[in-house]
């Protein structure tokens, strides 16, 4: 007889073995492949609901292969389902059948980001009066950090158009631009609702260069000199909208 | 970061303007130009739950775990509409 | 357990919470999985803090992993902890099995033979848990697809000396058990006569699909559809036995209106007004 932890060890392997058929989990016990269904298919529906628009780019069946691929390859190590998913972009990258799709993997990144920023930590930001009733020297010396319900993401790819156009029902994709331009976005949690707004090129210098602990003065010149293009006046107007800012600490 | 010796090509005091300028028209209010969308939505995204998978139904249609072979798949879904460089659907040739 | 307002509860979900912070709704209690709170932060928590304002919460945990060799993972436990002292849950629950090991988290309630020596390792853990937490858990009875050969002793009484020994009480699945029953071929009734049934401090209904495995027939509890006839039997017999008792309506996959949860809450609701009212149930006309 063997002891517990020789019992569970059987079944961890049997559980993490990429294919086997029925017969012969029923060699091990009958009870494993119907448990290993449900570790699977469980696993997958919680990575189909986080990586949406990846699961539509590729169909069901390919991502039901791919999900299974990864859950065996890198499975949970947390009983909290909701932090499961982060190797998931970086598996897609390296997933030789996925390679036709060399943008899939960024969009996982954008689900990714996207899910951390709707778990994040919740923080009072700053809002834009704040920003309208400083002096000018306090402003260019002002230290900001984005909440932590913000993220930045950029991509080679128009990953930010490629997700908008599957939140309609049914998904068009007629109106589709160049899939190889490189698309900035900033995500933002505030009160419940979830926006994603799409940067300009001097704008995610901007918000870079604050995350590196730049001041504000510093920061907007750092955009200017990356993005000749940089309209300071909009930019400012548009950004301290969005709430995403906190006092940097 | 106050001090720094790098020498940037514009004016303090041009950017200082400006800044103060688009501050001053920030209004929480502001029409975004993003998309937003419930956080409800989300929250549901990848659930711990106590229900078992479906298994196969006893009328016969599987819903089981798919277990086919990933490596001979190709892409079936949204991606094959979408217009790229190298045709629709694909960037690149499947490498084989 | 008394009960003069509504022993009735059902899962909570997301996609209904906004009508139920909107309509508050007349049901007992929610019950949810801890986990699905276990972020820093999030609109989940607001809603969350916003129903346990109004009604009572019951923790229903699957990832203390109790049944498993190296004992219960102590991380969790303290993450459980946590969200305990937040919202004060009326019950904390977790099931009779392991779903981590050796590092890696099953995301599935797995079985473990019954023996003198597994008997142990749960009561060591149960022990840890409820010192840990300051209060006595309730343990769930699984869902068996299949006997487990190298079990030494009945479930039963498995969950009967583990009851005795840690002080825990019991979450009665009776969907479970006549999922049991029908798989490893007992009478469920049987089942009732043998657990002691002084100890059930919640009881679950849920509903189980059929599948086929091998050629072979096979129930699994899929939580996906209404309480079937056999299983309201049971829960007649249940209140016969031990009178009303905090019951959950339990729906999980294909997750119905919140309308549709509330009337099979009411359903659940009505057995336990004829039980209350000194009536004899039989399973009520569905």
């Amino acid at each position: 007889m063997p002891s517990l932890a020789e019992y569970q060890a059987t079944w961890r392997d049997a559980l993490l073995t990429q294919d086997r058929d029925d017969s012969e989990f029923a060699a091990v016990s009958p009870a494993l492949a119907i448990h290993k269904n449900n570790f699977l298919f469980a696993t997958r529906e919680a990575l189909a609901s986080v990586f949406g628009t990846v699961s539509a780019l590729v169909g069901e069946e390919f991502f039901a292969a791919m999900a299974k691929a990864f859950i065996i390859a890198e499975p949970p190590t947390s009983p909290v389902i909701l932090d499961y998913g982060s190797g998931f972009p970086g598996f897609i990258a390296n997933f030789p059948p996925a390679g036709t799709l060399p943008y899939l993997s960024d969009i996982a990144v954008f689900e990714w980001d996207l899910h951390q920023v709707a778990l994040a930590a919740d923080a009072q930001a700053l809002e834009p009066s704040f920003f309208s009733a400083q002096a000018v020297e306090t402003l260019l010396s002002l230290e900001l950090a984005l909440i932590p319900g913000a993220r930045i993401f950029q991509s080679k790819f128009a990953v930010v158009d490629i997700w908008r156009a599957h939140k309609s029902v049914p998904v068009d994709l007629t109106s589709l631009g160049p899939i190889d331009v490189a698309s900035r976005a900033l995500m933002v949690r505030n009160d419940g609702l979830l926006s994603v707004i799409s940067l300009t090129k001097g704008e995610k210098f901007f918000l870079d260069a604050l995350n590196n602990g730049e001041d504000l003065g510093t920061a907007t010149a750092i955009a200017l000199d990356g993005d000749p293009a940089y309209d300071i006046l909009e930019s400012n107007r548009k950004l301290a909208a969005t709430r995403c800012f906190q006092l940097r600490e | 970061m106050s001090g720094k010796t790098r020498n940037y090509r514009y004016s303090m005091a041009v950017v200082a303007g400006a800044m103060v300028a688009g501050f001053a028209m920030a209004s929480a209010d502001d029409v975004q130009a993003g998309d937003k969308e419930r956080c409800y939505g989300v929250a549901k995204a990848g659930q711990n739950d106590c229900a078992a998978g479906p298994g196969t139904t006893c009328a016969g249609t599987s819903t089981r775990d798919y277990q086919g072979n990933a490596w001979k798949l190709v892409p079936k879904g949204t991606c094959a509409e979408i217009e790229t460089p190298a045709g629709k659907g694909s960037l690149r040739p499947v490498k084989r | 357990m008394a009960y003069a307002e509504s022993p009735i509860g059902i899962s909570l979900k997301p996609q209904h919470y906004s009508e139920i912070l909107h309509d508050r709704p007349q049901i007992g209690w929610f019950e949810l999985h801890p986990e699905n709170y276990m972020s820093e932060g999030g609109e989940s928590h607001r809603v969350l803090s916003a129903i346990a304002d109004r009604y009572p919460l019951s923790f229903h945990s699957v990832g203390l992993s109790l049944g498993r060799a190296e004992g219960p993972d102590l991380t969790h436990l303290e993450r459980l902890d946590r969200l305990c002292s937040d919202y004060d849950p009326c019950r904390v629950s977790d099931h009779l099995a392991w779903t981590s090991s050796g590092g890696t988290f099953f995301n599935d309630l797995l079985p473990f033979p019954y023996t003198q020596a597994s008997l142990e390792t749960f009561c060591n853990a149960v022990d840890l848990v409820q010192t840990r937490l300051g209060r006595r858990i309730l343990v769930e009875n699984p869902s068996q697809y299949a006997a487990l050969d190298e079990s030494e002793m009945a479930e039963s009484d498995f969950l009967n000396a583990l009851t005795r020994r840690s002080g825990c009480g019991l979450l009665l699945d009776l969907n479970n058990i006549y999922v049991c029953s029908q798989n490893l071929g007992f009478d469920p009734t049987t089942y009732l006569d043998a657990i002691d049934l002084s100890q059930v401090g919640e009881v679950h209904l849920a509903g189980h699909t059929c599948s086929e495995w091998m050629g072979r027939k096979i129930l699994i509890d899929d939580h996906g559809s209404e309480v079937c006839s056999e299983v309201w039997s049971l829960f007649a017999d249940l209140l016969n036995r031990i009178g009303p008792v905090s019951t959950l309506i339990e729906w999980d996959t294909d997750v119905p209106s919140l309308e549709r949860l509330l009337q099979e809450a009411e359903k659940a609701q009505s057995y336990v007004r004829v039980c209350v009212a000194g009536g004899e149930l039989r399973a009520l006309a569905s």
